[in-house]
């Protein structure tokens, strides 16, 4: 195996893994606001599959300090989504500002230095995690089911595979980034090599866990979190062992990492909806309630028995 | 979600560019508002301040006020008649029109209603519906409403009772009101078939029918009933003498409107159907879709979202101060009526305006009154004070005859009250208790030795919305 491989896989387990456990611990700890009426819905996904297919074109054409621009707006909104419930306002401001600021003085100063390179992915993967981990809550905590998640997976793998193959567009995105503040991804860099996996594929990991959890518990991340590790992670860092038209020649690979996660993720969403229906948020924090309920009588019982014993 | 923002956005859009709003747009909000509550068991945060409006600051409240004054004022000014003619006479600038130029204004009052209906019509106006009032004071005003009117309001009253908790999917609704309110009966329907709850329309008819009805066993029994406090009273009656106890029903809510309701006739309406709430409501069918309710507190609030709402002075026809009693004088907003409008309807109904100081209770974000203490006509003027109809109704409800639904006739004879009450009234309580317990609320009430009528007698002398009873085969069995 060589190191470039092994660099690769260890950089995006890290990166899927990160951001799915991220998520997770966020979905169990943090209630994001949400608007007084409204569900997320399949309408919504196309709605979010257009913005995402509209987007990177966008991002070709547009100059350099436009799109720099851009990825401000969007890492700064994603950001206040994240954060909002945590941090106080008047910090909150100053933090995300302070981040992407350095961001970009990094991306434009230091690049020329392994230090600096190994900054900029630093500070471009917490961005893209807090990110991706801040926006897949709002989805999800805003109604987003499992089957809407697993259909956009899929959706996606066919967006990947078109734009990969068909009309090479993620690979000159992932070019127009490179360098660029902001990288939407997580990566690293270390001993000459460098891997990173973009902010959509993370994104979809991040919705696909906390919606498998929210929707079928337990068993649901059981199914999700291995699933996200081997058709997410394992089989797009081994892709370039057996498709051949993602590297080129010496100056990068580009994975479609879609194409394996979204049929894998329709098959574990349709297995998990054969043995239990899909719970909503309603159901979920019934569940939670009783669960705290239930933690609450143990506690009070095991203290009961403690006196007891005391006396 | 998206799609949810955007047709809130087109609402928005609407009320600022002063257009129609798209009545079938907030159906579609009313089905958001149902997967949410589906999904989410509840609406998400800020739906307080999306119910109640920009009320809570006075600034806000006052810009938001002019400007639907201005947008209902330039519309009526084009198309309806009545009102180019009135606002020509008093040189009325809609443009520039303000809350404080309003009581420069003549108030419109039922028998201007009356005398011309086809004035108030507007040119672009389409008629599709006519209502009639179904009130106790006289000949009924007939009302037109069109096909955008009724669905616009039943979308909002839908949207509104969905988002406070009110109906659902789940609520089956026996409504007993006059079939003559057609307006009413028809929002009833569409916002039970909106909200995709049960409807059972059934009209003033035999109380023992209507108990029948409220004591199914079924999935369907009704959960909710709407009725006026007069016919309440009657199913209380019945009830009791049928042995029927709060076991035999399966209510939640009783939704009463259209007449006084008294703590004491709320009280039997708790204990005999074990309902946890006995909802007070303000409704008028020449001022639809503006609707008020009563908070825990007693106040009346209106829904200022839809109509301006003031309280002028009895005699001087200026806005009455804190503490005075006025009547409340409606205008229901542009685009929420459009077919035969009003402005500045004084309604007779006369509450007392509050201490101007802030309130506390849990409709605290918009303005209130005092609940409805009777028509302005009704008054009872002492030499000292007025006396409302209320005051009398409270304590007489109280008594421990129980004489409901209560009908007396109220007058003034030198410097007290002279009151006339039926026989029924004086069951375990002789006259004089009935007066003391009068002194004790702060009323010299005498019932002098002729003033104790028959039950029929009394039937006649003072007549109630009950009285507006529909016959069916059943009932006639």
């Amino acid at each position: 195996m060589s190191s470039e491989l092994l660099f690769e896989i260890v950089v995006l387990l890290i990166g899927t893994s990160a951001t799915s456990l991220g998520a997770l611990w966020y979905f169990q700890r943090v209630r994001l606001e949400r608007p007084p009426i409204g569900v997320f819905n399949s309408r919504d996904v196309f709605i979010v599959l257009t913005f995402i297919i509209a987007l990177p074109l966008l991002y070709l054409i547009l100059p350099g300090i436009v799109l720099t621009g851009f990825l401000v707006l969007t890492f700064t909104s994603a950001l206040y989504v994240t954060f909002r419930g945590v941090i106080p306002p008047k910090y909150l401001w100053f933090l995300i500002a302070g981040v992407l600021g350095l961001n970009i003085i990094v991306a434009y100063t230091l690049l020329g230095a392994t230090f600096g390179l190994q900054l900029y992915w630093l500070l471009n993967s917490v961005v893209a995690l807090c990110a991706s981990i801040g926006i897949a809550n709002l989805y999800v905590q805003g109604g987003m089911r499992m089957r809407n998640v697993a259909m956009f997976a899929v959706l996606l793998a066919f967006y990947d595979g078109i734009f990969e193959f068909i009309i090479p567009i993620t690979q000159r995105l992932a070019d127009r980034f490179e360098g660029m503040p902001l990288d939407p991804s997580i990566g690293f860099a270390w001993g000459g090599n460098n891997a990173n996996i973009g902010l959509g594929d993370l994104l979809i990991y991040a919705l696909f866990t906390i919606a498998a959890y929210k929707g079928f518990g337990r068993r649901g991340f059981t199914v999700a979190f291995p699933v996200i590790i081997v058709f997410g992670a394992l089989m797009p860092s081994f892709a370039p062992l057996v498709i051949q038209s993602v590297t080129r020649s010496g100056i990068g690979i580009v994975v479609p990492a879609q194409i394996f996660f979204g049929p894998a993720a329709l098959v574990s969403y349709l297995w998990l909806a054969r043995q239990a229906p899909e719970r909503s948020m309603r159901e979920w924090y019934r569940a939670q309630a009783s669960a705290r309920q239930q933690a609450t009588e143990t506690a009070v019982g095991v203290g009961s028995v403690t006196k007891v014993i005391a006396e | 979600m998206f799609e949810t923002a955007i047709r809130q956005l087109r609402m928005a859009m609407a009320m600022i560019w002063g257009r129609p709003i798209n009545p079938r747009n907030l159906e579609l909000l009313v089905d958001d508002v149902l997967k949410t509550l589906e999904e989410f068991g509840e609406p998400g945060d800020d739906v307080q301040q999306l119910l109640e409006g920009p009320f809570a600051d006075p600034k806000d409240r006052k810009e938001f006020q002019n400007r639907s004054l201005q947008l209902t004022a330039r519309r009526l000014m084009r198309v309806s008649p009545y009102y180019q003619k009135l606002f020509a006479t008093h040189q009325v600038d809609p443009d520039n029109l303000t809350v404080d130029d309003l009581p420069k204004l003549p108030t419109t009052r039922k028998r201007d209603l009356q005398a011309d209906p086809h004035a108030f019509l507007t040119k672009d106006g389409q008629p599709a519906l006519t209502t009639r009032t179904t009130g106790t004071t006289g000949t009924p005003t007939e009302i037109w409403i069109s096909r955008y009117e009724i669905q616009l309001w039943s979308a909002l009253s839908a949207l509104s009772g969905l988002l406070r908790g009110e109906i659902g999917p789940s609520e089956s609704f026996q409504v007993n009101i006059s079939s003559r309110a057609t307006a009413a009966i028809q929002m009833n329907l569409d916002v039970a078939r909106l909200a995709h709850a049960r409807t059972r329309i059934l009209g003033i008819i035999d109380p023992e029918e209507s108990l029948t009805s409220l004591a199914t066993t079924s999935d369907d029994a009704p959960t909710q009933m709407s009725t006026y406090p007069s016919y309440l009273a009657r199913l209380i009656n019945t009830a009791r003498r049928m042995g029927m106890t709060r076991r035999d029903f399966h209510l939640k809510r009783v939704i009463s409107g259209g007449e006084i309701l008294s703590p004491a006739l709320t009280q039997a309406a708790i204990e005999t159907f074990g309902v946890r709430e006995v909802s007070d409501t303000f409704g008028m069918t020449e001022v639809l879709p503006v609707s008020g309710r009563v908070c825990s507190h007693g106040h009346l609030h209106l829904d200022l979202n839809t109509g301006h709402i003031e309280v002028i002075s009895l005699d001087t026809d200026q806005p009455a101060t804190p503490g005075e009693l006025g009547t409340l004088v409606i205008t229901p907003y542009y685009p929420y009526r459009e077919c035969m409008p009003v402005f500045r309807y004084d309604t007779r109904d006369v509450v007392r305006v509050l201490p101007d100081e802030p309130l506390h209770c849990e409709f605290a974000a918009s303005p209130g009154t005092s609940a409805i203490l009777g028509k302005a006509d009704h008054l009872l003027r002492l030499p000292d004070r007025i006396v409302t109809p209320r005051e009398i109704l409270e304590v007489y409800e109280a008594l421990p005859s129980q004489p409901w639904p209560a009908r007396f006739s109220a007058q003034v004879v030198e410097q007290h009250i002279e009151l006339t009450i039926p026989e029924a009234a004086l069951t375990g309580i002789t006259r004089s208790q009935v007066e003391r317990r009068f002194t004790e609320a702060g009323l010299d009430v005498r019932i002098a030795d002729g003033s104790v009528v028959s039950n029929e007698e009394m039937a006649h002398m003072r007549p109630i919305r009950a009285d507006l009873l529909e016959t069916t085969f059943a009932g006639r069995k």
